[in-house]
């Protein structure tokens, strides 16, 4: 079921650090805390099994963050903060520069900061992804932004497009591709890229490329492409820009597979049904 | 686990730089976190981060005597301890802190109270069951604040969460003495004495019952030994404090005394331990339902 999503609301986050050094005091971000005003429970997003984060020792980490979690949680079921000297209301500004001022152990606390967020459940894996940056493999990559087109396509049509395709290329030499459905004489090309990883410029830069080889492809195939992105709420790392070269580049839009998945899947359909109808009119003539 | 045999003295550390206070939000005691060094000309810099209670007169430094005292007590009974010392402070070291304003109080020079920063642990008291390695840690550490009365064991940061085991449970460690025997200010003009007579158990801490229920009462009897055994060790606990602070805290080491022995006397009765048995006995074969 697609979530509603939160067009009121207003959100705010901040990032969860562990310290790693404690005799120079230098911390690493380690998790997320998303939370809006309106719905009085914090979301929190903590590294999951198997996850890594450069220089942090996860298994170690691990209980201090949920211990933090659980005394953040614990402090809001009763409102009332340890040392708290005046009436703050929870989950302001101000109820977290308390909360940090007392969480100075291993776990420390980011100031607040507002966030454009509008399908929280859904955008706080990016958000994740933009402020902890966790280290990923190639292959973890690709399985997270193939599972959002995935979702994006929806049921419907994700069975038309293909895993692990090769679109023809420039002077003959195929590219590999996400996913692909193929016509006759049309091929339509479904690919996607993470902006909020920290490899978000080298990979832009790659899709960039390969999609101009495929543009630029020696067969007389027409070539469509369908090209969507994940990015952190409101693009908090400045990523914007990588997203608007690979339209510039490709004279293509590009979608956000969590805020723009309905024109995502329609723009798929469309291309779909041209490059289906090419075969059509072949077949007639 | 027999009583531990104790130093006689505390060790000396001297401070040489500040860090910073332990919390952003005020506090009462105001600790800071304070470089210190095991030598006096500091050759063996950059040493180890203290967090130092800073002497002030008549209360304050009640509350210190209260920590050495209690910091020795707790050991004596086998109870898990931050390594503690007296940080000496020196005439430079306290005029930077007084130019500076620091604290709103003045630092004195000559010899203050500190345990070893940790870096490694959370501040507690433990919010769910599923955080505690062994609950019965939690027991002892509620008996000996009985013998002690300490009113303030469930204060922010006065329990510490540390070397968690391979489940991600906390083994207990008790922090922050200062306000034991009924408080500092308790402590300091000796009304303590008076009250002890009619002065039970220590407040409960969440999860107490529930270690109890499911546990049973083996830690608590245990705990009562302890305490008895535990007594031999006043009169060291009670030369760990510099001779000064007592003339300065207006506090009198043989009433302390006589007090943490008449309590020991009653150690079962200030446990209650007849109450936990009647629950142990009542709730014996049920299921424990987590509301």
């Amino acid at each position: 079921m697609l979530l509603q999503a939160d067009t009121f609301s207003t959100y705010s986050c901040a990032t969860l650090r562990c310290l790693v050094d404690p005799t120079r005091g230098i911390t690493v971000p380690v998790g997320v805390v998303l939370w809006s005003r309106a719905d009085r429970h914090p979301r929190f997003r903590l590294p999951s099994e198997g996850e890594r984060i450069e220089d942090v020792p996860i298994q170690t980490v691990m209980p201090y963050l949920r211990a933090a979690q659980t005394q953040i949680e614990a402090w809001l079921r009763r409102g009332q903060l340890p040392y708290q000297t005046e009436p703050l209301e929870s989950l302001s500004d101000r109820w977290w520069e308390h909360v940090r001022g007392l969480m100075q152990f291993t776990v420390q606390i980011d100031p607040p900061r507002p966030v454009d967020c509008v399908r929280p459940d859904e955008e706080m894996e990016t958000l994740f992804e933009a402020l902890v940056q966790p280290v990923k493999t190639a292959r973890e990559r690709a399985q997270r932004i193939d599972g959002a087109v995935k979702a994006a396509l929806g049921r419907q049509y994700v069975t038309r497009f293909k895993r692990q395709q090769r679109a023809p290329g420039f002077r003959g030499r195929p590219v590999s591709v996400l996913r692909m459905a193929e016509g006759r004489n049309a091929v339509v090309v479904v690919e996607a890229v993470n902006l909020a990883l920290k490899t978000a410029e080298r990979d832009s830069d790659t899709l960039a490329s390969r999609l101009r080889r495929i543009q630029e492809n020696s067969t007389k195939r027409k070539v469509r492409l369908v090209l969507g992105y994940l990015a952190s709420p409101g693009g908090l790392n400045g990523e914007g820009v990588l997203k608007d070269w690979i339209e510039h580049v490709t004279n293509t839009p590009m979608y956000d597979l969590t805020r723009q998945s309905a024109e995502f899947r329609r723009t798929a359909a469309e291309a779909l049904a041209e490059a289906e109808d090419s075969l059509g009119v072949l077949a007639e003539g | 686990m027999a009583t531990q045999q104790l130093a006689p003295v505390l060790p000396v550390v001297h401070a040489y730089a500040d860090h910073r206070p332990v919390l952003d939000v005020k506090t009462r005691w105001e600790p800071r976190r304070v470089w210190c060094t095991r030598t006096a000309d500091h050759a063996d810099a950059p040493g180890q981060e203290y967090v130092v209670k800073f002497r002030r007169p008549g209360t304050g430094t009640a509350a210190l005597i209260s920590e050495v005292v209690c910091h020795a007590l707790l050991q004596a009974l086998g109870l898990p301890s931050l390594v503690a010392a007296r940080v000496s402070v020196g005439e430079r070291m306290a005029r930077s802190y007084n130019d500076a304003r620091t604290v709103d109080y003045e630092v004195l020079p000559g010899l203050h109270f500190g345990t070893a920063w940790r870096p490694d642990v959370q501040a507690g008291p433990p919010e769910s069951w599923e955080q505690l390695a062994d609950p019965e840690e939690l027991v002892r550490i509620w008996a000996a604040d009985c013998w002690l009365m300490t009113p303030d064991r469930r204060t922010y940061g006065n329990i510490l969460l540390a070397d968690p085991d391979s489940m991600g449970r906390f083994h207990l460690i008790p922090a922050d003495q200062s306000d034991c025997f009924l408080g500092s200010g308790s402590l300091q003009d000796g009304s303590y004495t008076g009250r002890s007579a009619d002065h039970g158990a220590a407040p409960y801490l969440d999860l107490l019952e529930r270690a109890f229920v499911e546990r049973g009462c083996v830690a608590l009897h245990d705990m009562a030994r302890r305490i008895a055994g535990a007594t031999a060790a006043v009169p060291t606990a009670l030369k760990r404090v510099p001779d000064e602070w007592w003339a300065e805290a207006e506090v009198n080491q043989r009433d302390l005394a006589a007090c943490l022995h008449e309590r020991a006397n009653r150690a079962r009765i200030i446990l209650e331990i007849e109450k936990w048995e009647g629950l142990g006995n009542a709730t014996a074969g049920g299921h424990l339902f987590d509301l």
